[in-house]
């Protein structure tokens, strides 16, 4: 069974950091305080949409086909995630300042 | 089901919806070239005494043409990526439930009735149909008005995945566009005849 990666915290909702990576195979672990990756930062809906545009080789008709969806629907899915990541810079961004 | 009936526009290709738009508006105009129908304004579905053949055809175009313009200037205002395939498709399913008015005219029934009514126009007292006819008038209006709501709904929900609409203003826009598609058309009808 695959883990669901969470992002969020389940308390008040803040976005989650890393605060520590070990290694399956030494068991070295690392501390710190490291934000994560936008593409995680994401739902796994749309990361799996992203990771399936990249498959179709930006083939957003060919996405569709495969989706059972028009093409304006994928489209607009394709645009609303546009929007979030976006928004995410920006907020990053502002954080970052 | 419930999805595939208020909103075929999410699942099915423009091909698909094209054909079955086309094919649609096809038959609805025969059936309102053999049952004196004119669809004349985008909003307005008439019965007449006297039709030539083409009439409905030409009707048909001149609605789906003006909406078409319309809402595409209007999708493509909201959200550039518009299509103009879409709006087309989404207006051709959408004006699908308006077929169904001639139906009524099978039998000259309704036409008979009309007859009937109009000398009593603006007397309610007046009336001289039967009870049967006055429930077959209420199953008309409850039917078409009923068509005429899921015109809009299909309309509505075609719109929002054609031009990706989120917000108020752009619903507002929606509606100024489909009072001015209703004007337009009639302009149009009124220079033809």
């Amino acid at each position: 069974m695959a883990f669901k990666l969470p992002v969020h915290c389940p308390s008040c909702e803040t976005m989650l950091s890393v605060s520590q990576l070990s290694c399956p195979e030494c068991s070295t672990v690392v501390s710190g305080n490291y934000d994560l990756p936008l593409f995680l930062q994401l739902t796994r809906d749309e990361q799996d949409f992203i990771m399936q545009f990249i498959l179709n080789s930006g083939s957003l008709k060919e996405m569709a086909a495969q989706m059972g969806n028009s093409y304006p629907t994928v489209r607009n899915k394709l645009d609303d995630i546009i929007g979030k990541i976006n928004q995410l810079k920006n907020k990053n961004g502002k954080d970052d300042d | 089901m419930e999805r595939m009936m208020t909103n075929p526009f999410v699942r099915y290709s423009e091909k698909k919806l094209l054909f079955t738009g086309l094919f649609a508006t096809i038959i609805g105009s025969v059936l309102a070239a053999h049952f004196y129908t004119r669809y004349d304004g985008v909003l307005d579905a008439h019965t007449v005494s006297e039709l030539k053949y083409y009439m409905p055809f030409l009707d048909n175009v001149i609605n789906v043409f003006c909406l078409s313009l319309v809402l595409y200037g209007i999708g493509k205002y909201i959200n550039r990526k518009t299509r103009g395939v879409d709006i087309l498709t989404v207006v051709l399913i959408s004006r699908i439930p308006l077929y169904i008015f001639p139906l009524f005219q099978i039998g000259g029934y309704l036409d008979e009735i009309t007859k009937k009514l109009l000398p009593a126009a603006g007397n309610a007292f007046e009336l001289n149909i039967t009870g049967i006819e006055m429930i077959f008038l209420l199953v008309f209006a409850l039917v078409y008005f009923a068509a005429l709501a899921l015109f809009i709904v299909l309309l509505r929900y075609g719109f929002a995945v054609a031009s990706n609409v989120k917000s108020v203003k752009h619903w507002v826009l929606f509606a100024f566009g489909i009072l001015v598609a209703e004007i337009l058309s009639k302009l149009i009808f009124l220079t033809l005849n």
